[in-house]
C-alpha cells in the first residue's frame, strides 16, 4: 500500500486510540453519574474508530488490528501529544474534548474526499457517531461558559492549556507531500490547521470565551507551518532550543511525553506479556 | 387506625404475597430497612464499577477494552436507577452519596479488594457477577415493588455480563499456559471473599428483611445455589479451589464446612477497612470535592450564548 495512505491512517487510528484510552479512565469515576455513562460511550466510540481504521491498514499491509494497537514499540505511535496527556481534571478533560472533536469535524470534513473507496466509507460511518461527540462537548462547554465564575475559569484554563497543544493534531503527517499529492490527504495540515483556528475562533467567540486563549497556538501554527515532516522530526535535537510555544508538537514523528511512556507501559502489558495468545 | 391497626394490616399484607408501592403506608423499620439495602446495592453497584476500571488500561485488545467498557457503564447505569429508586424512600441521591464517599455506608464485600491482572476480569465477570445475579434473582420476587421492576432490567443486563465473564474465562481456560495461570492465581485470591459474598448464616428470627420478604431466601441458601451452579464447571474447566474447598456431598451437592470459613477478612470489611477501601473511596471523594464547580454548572439553569 501507499506509504503515504499508512502514515495517515496510523496518524487518525493512533489519535483516537489514545484519546479513547483517556476518555476511558472517566468511566466508573466521572464526577457526575449521568455524564459517566455518557462520556463512557464517547470513550468507546473512540475506540472503535480506531479498531477500524487499524483493521483497514492491517488488511492492506498485513498483521492485525490488535497487533497494530497493542504490538508496536512507543516510538511508532503518530498521535498529536495532545491525544496522550493524562486527564488532570473534568474541565481540562472537556476542553480537550472539545478541542479535539472540534478539529476532528475539520480533518473529517476533508477526508470525505479522500482518493481511497474504504477510508471514505469508514469516513462517513465515522462522522455520523463524531457528530454526537461535538454535540456533546459544545452542550458541555456551552453550559459552563454560561455558569458560575468557578467553572467558567477552570474552563478557560483548560481551554488554554488544550489549544496550546493543538496545533499538534496539525502537523504535517510523515509523507504529506505525497498523501495531498496522491489524493489521500485532501488538503494539506496547514490548511486544515488554518481552519480549525477559524472555526473554534467563532464557536468561542459565540460562547463568550475569552478568545486570547488560542494566541498562542497561533505562533505555534507558525512555527509548523512547514509542509514537510522533517522540522518537526528534528525536534528532539533541538528540544532544548524549542521555543516554549511549540509545546505539544512532535507527535506525529513519534516524540512523545514521559507520560504517554507511562500510558504505553500499561496499555500495552498485557498484550506484550503473553505473546501467542489469543484475546 | 391506631399504629398497632396499621402494622398488623401490613404484615398479614406481607404474608399473603401483598407488595408495596412507594405511597403506600408502610412501618419505619420497613421503609429504613428497605432504604438501607437499596442503597447499599446501589453504592455496590458504583464501587463496583472501580476494580474493573482499574483493569481496563491492560485490557488485551480493541474487542476487550471496549466491551469491559460498556460493561462498567452499564454499571453505573445501575447505580443512577437504584440510587433514584432509594431515594423515593426518603434520603437524597446527594446525601447517599456523601454518605458512601465519607464512608459511612457500606457496599458489598467483593468491591475492597485490589486487581492485579486480567485473570481478576474474569473472576469478576463470571463469578462474581454469577453470585450477584444469583442473589439478586432472588430479589425478583421481593416486596418492595419499585425495586423488583428496576431489578427486572438489572438482570437482564447482568445475564449479558454474565456471559461476556464466562466468554473472557473461556479464553483464559483453553488459552497458553500464562492464560491459564491468570484465572487460577485470581481464583486463589477471590475464592474465599466469594464465599463472603453472600454473608454468614441467615437468623431467620430476627432479620426483619426476610420477615417482611424484603428478602425471600437466607443468606446459605443463595450460596448453596451458587456452589451448586458454578463449582461443577470450574472443576470442569481443570481448576482447583484454594480453602475453603468444596467437596461433594451424597445427595448430589457441593459444600462448603462452615468451620472452613475464615470469616475475619469479612468483619474488618463490614467496618470499612478492607485491603482497598480508603484508596478507592479517598478517590472517589477527592472527586467528589474538586468537582463541586460541575454540579454548580449542571444544576443552574442553562443560559443560551448562541
Amino acid at each position: 500500500m501507499s506509504e503515504a495512505l499508512a502514515s495517515l491512517l496510523t496518524a487518525l487510528a493512533d489519535d483516537e486510540l489514545i484519546l479513547g484510552h483517556r476518555h476511558s479512565e472517566w468511566t466508573g469515576f466521572a464526577p457526575h453519574i449521568e455524564e459517566d455513562v455518557a462520556f463512557s460511550s464517547i470513550a468507546q466510540d473512540e475506540i472503535g474508530h480506531a479498531a477500524a481504521l487499524y483493521s483497514l491498514l492491517a488488511q492492506r499491509s498485513g498483521g492485525d488490528a490488535d497487533g497494530l494497537a497493542l504490538g508496536r514499540d512507543a516510538a511508532a505511535y503518530r498521535h498529536a501529544v495532545l491525544c496522550e496527556r493524562p486527564n488532570r481534571d473534568w474541565a481540562y478533560t472537556l476542553a480537550r474534548h472539545w478541542v479535539y472533536d472540534t478539529a476532528d469535524a475539520i480533518r473529517l470534513e476533508a477526508l470525505h474526499d479522500t482518493a481511497d473507496e474504504d477510508l471514505r466509507a469508514l469516513v462517513t460511518k465515522m462522522s455520523r457517531e463524531e457528530r454526537y461527540h461535538l454535540i456533546h462537548a459544545d452542550a458541555w462547554i456551552e453550559r459552563v461558559a454560561a455558569g458560575p465564575v468557578e467553572g467558567r475559569m477552570k474552563l478557560e484554563d483548560g481551554l488554554k492549556e488544550a489549544f496550546e497543544e493543538a496545533l499538534g493534531l496539525f502537523e504535517p503527517i510523515e509523507h504529506e507531500e505525497k498523501a495531498v499529492h496522491e489524493g489521500y490527504l485532501p488538503l494539506p495540515s496547514s490548511e486544515l490547521a488554518r481552519r480549525f483556528r477559524e472555526l473554534a475562533a467563532n464557536k468561542l467567540d459565540e460562547l463568550g470565551v475569552q478568545t486570547e486563549i488560542y494566541s498562542r497556538s497561533d505562533e505555534a501554527a507558525e512555527f509548523v507551518a512547514s509542509s514537510s515532516g522533517d522540522l518537526i522530526a528534528s525536534g528532539d535535537e533541538h528540544a532544548e532550543s524549542q521555543p516554549e510555544r511549540a509545546r505539544g508538537l512532535g507527535g506525529r514523528s513519534g516524540h512523545h511525553s514521559d507520560e504517554f511512556q507511562d500510558l504505553w507501559d500499561v496499555m500495552t502489558s498485557t498484550y506484550r506479556n503473553n505473546p501467542g495468545a489469543t484475546w | 387506625m391506631t399504629y398497632e391497626e396499621k402494622l398488623g394490616r401490613f404484615n398479614e399484607h406481607i404474608a399473603l404475597g401483598g407488595k408495596v408501592e412507594t405511597q403506600d403506608w408502610m412501618p419505619d423499620d420497613y421503609r429504613r430497612g428497605v432504604l438501607k439495602f437499596i442503597e447499599m446495592h446501589a453504592n455496590s453497584e458504583i464501587m463496583g464499577a472501580l476494580p474493573e476500571r482499574e483493569c481496563l488500561p491492560f485490557a488485551p485488545s480493541l474487542q476487550r477494552k471496549m466491551s469491559l467498557a460498556a460493561k462498567i457503564q452499564d454499571e453505573v447505569g445501575h447505580a443512577q436507577l437504584l440510587y433514584r429508586v432509594a431515594e423515593d424512600l426518603g434520603k437524597s441521591r446527594e446525601a447517599m452519596f456523601v454518605d458512601l464517599v465519607q464512608g459511612r455506608s457500606k457496599f458489598h464485600n467483593v468491591f475492597h479488594y485490589p486487581v492485579h491482572q486480567w485473570g481478576d476480569v474474569a473472576i469478576i465477570g463470571w463469578l462474581i457477577d454469577g453470585a450477584a445475579l444469583v442473589t439478586q434473582a432472588a430479589l425478583l420476587d421481593s416486596s418492595y415493588a419499585p425495586y423488583t421492576r428496576v431489578l427486572k432490567r438489572i438482570c437482564t443486563e447482568e445475564q449479558l455480563h454474565l456471559r461476556h465473564g464466562e466468554d473472557i474465562t473461556l479464553e483464559l481456560a483453553s488459552g497458553t499456559d500464562a492464560q491459564r495461570e491468570m484465572f487460577q492465581e485470581a481464583l486463589n485470591r477471590w475464592w474465599l471473599a466469594i464465599i463472603h459474598f453472600f454473608g454468614p448464616k441467615s437468623n431467620v428470627e430476627k432479620d426483619l428483611l426476610l420477615r417482611w420478604k424484603v428478602k425471600t431466601r437466607t443468606n446459605e441458601d443463595l450460596r448453596q445455589e451458587f456452589l451448586d451452579r458454578y463449582v461443577p464447571k470450574i472443576f470442569e474447566l481443570g481448576f482447583h479451589f484454594p480453602t475453603p474447598t468444596p467437596h461433594s456431598s451424597e445427595d448430589g451437592h457441593w459444600l462448603i464446612k462452615d468451620e472452613d470459613i475464615d470469616w475475619e477478612p469479612l468483619n474488618s470489611i463490614k467496618k470499612n477497612e478492607g485491603p482497598e477501601t480508603e484508596r478507592r473511596l479517598s478517590n472517589r471523594r477527592a472527586i467528589y470535592e474538586d468537582h463541586r464547580w460541575v454540579r454548580e454548572a449542571l444544576s443552574e439553569p442553562a443560559v443560551h450564548a448562541a
